[in-house]
């Protein structure tokens, strides 16, 4: 009851209804793997609220300690919200001052991995690969 | 062919030194093989630089580098400034500058990026425009990491920088303001209006009234992007964005988490 109450506050503080110019999402792989069974349903739950007609993109989000632990991404939850939305997928590595292309190279095999056992086959066009800085200091 | 090689055409060689990237090691060799092939790749050797607590090289601790980078004309090059900390206890204070320091530090007039790491705001209240206002023409990007204060200071310090489009902030426990001697009434209304027109990255932020008055001193708020990690008032903020915000970061396994492995700045 009280996760309930909780899930219920949360997805308030997360109605996107309000931002009509909303293009993309952007969600940490680690936040849908790990500590919460209904992650994903929650995920769902917010990407229920968005209007914007400008949306257009999910951006999975992978840092580094990512990329050595086993993980786990709902892709089901995520074909579910494509049969009622249309929305690009991109695979994108956050790094924060040290980048080693190698980085990049397991996150490509991972997706890679995801499209040939046909996880991703919902999808009108494949996801793409990203990499940017995990803040403002980016690098240096 | 060595002579052919010099005097390739400035537009050429910035090219050149746009390829290299930030890969120091090779710049430094660039920039050793002319005098031109230097003035193109200073800018970018220079581009950031970080002031540290500590270093393995005791000429590199704190402020100490200013004065050398000063001697050399270099200050006007830096972009980012990253003021790093390596203790727990804040070593940034106003009695790290002298005279001649501050003036080698207002020399930084170029600074885009800000990072300062444990920052005690409060030391530097009141006249902390005199060891930062120079930045407010050009800064777009501040970064405090585990920094503290007063809710005024803060909204005060964001204030002096007109142009500031993207703040991040991780962990600010705000400090009380002391009651007996009412130190935060002291603090000024904001004379500026920053631009806040890109992003707003918050973790642990503890206070809805800050929010709240950062929508009302600055006029209501424009940032593009957000990104909130346990942060009071978060629904107030985006709210305040809501004709204006293109990208959001949602953290779906946040309600009942207590895992500091999702905190961004912890993952590293």
């Amino acid at each position: 009851m009280e996760s309930a109450e909780s899930n219920k506050g949360f997805i308030q503080d997360f109605d996107l209804s309000r931002f009509h110019s909303l293009q993309s999402l952007e969600v940490p792989a680690s936040s849908l793997s790990q500590a919460r069974e209904d992650a994903p349903n929650l995920l769902r739950d917010i990407f229920s609220t968005i209007t914007s007609p400008e949306f257009a993109e999910i951006i999975l989000v992978f840092q580094r300690p990512d990329l050595y632990r086993p993980y786990y991404i709902p892709f089901d939850v995520f074909r579910e919200m494509y049969s009622k939305r249309k929305f690009r997928l991109v695979f994108c590595l956050e790094v924060l001052k040290e980048y080693r292309p190698v980085w990049l190279e397991i996150l490509r095999q991972r997706m890679d991995s995801e499209i040939t056992h046909q996880r991703l086959d919902f999808l009108a066009s494949p996801p793409t690969l990203a990499i940017r800085g995990q803040n403002f200091w980016k690098g240096g | 062919m060595h002579k052919r090689t010099v005097n390739l055409p400035q537009d050429v060689l910035e090219i050149i030194v746009a390829n290299v990237g930030d890969d120091i090691r090779s710049l430094k060799a660039f920039s050793t093989t002319c005098h031109s092939w230097y003035l193109a790749a200073v800018p970018r050797l220079h581009h950031t630089l970080a002031l540290e607590e500590r270093h393995l090289d005791p000429a590199r601790w704190e402020l100490k580098p200013l004065a050398k980078l000063h001697k050399m004309d270099l200050l006007p090059f830096v972009k980012k400034l990253w003021i790093r900390a390596a203790s727990f206890d804040p070593w940034l204070s106003p009695r790290k500058f002298d005279r001649q320091t501050l003036r080698h530090f207002s020399a930084l007039t170029n600074v885009q990026q800000l990072r300062i790491e444990r920052f005690d705001l409060s030391k530097f209240m009141p006249g902390v425009e005199r060891y930062f206002g120079h930045f407010a023409p050009t800064l777009r990007c501040l970064s405090l990491t585990i920094s503290s204060g007063t809710q005024r200071q803060l909204l005060y310090f964001l204030a002096l920088f007109q142009n500031l489009d993207d703040i991040e902030i991780e962990y600010y426990p705000i400090t009380n303001s002391d009651a007996t001697t009412n130190r935060d009434s002291e603090v000024a209304v904001p004379f500026s209006v920053p631009s806040l027109r890109g992003q707003l990255k918050l973790t642990h932020f503890p206070s809805e009234t800050i929010s709240r008055d950062m929508i009302t001193l600055f006029g209501g708020l424009r940032f593009r992007y957000m990104d909130l990690f346990s942060v009071e008032g978060s629904r107030l903020l985006m709210g305040a964005c809501a004709d204006t915000l293109q990208t959001v970061r949602v953290y779906p396994a946040m309600p009942n988490s207590t895992e500091p492995m999702l905190t961004p700045a912890n993952s590293y």
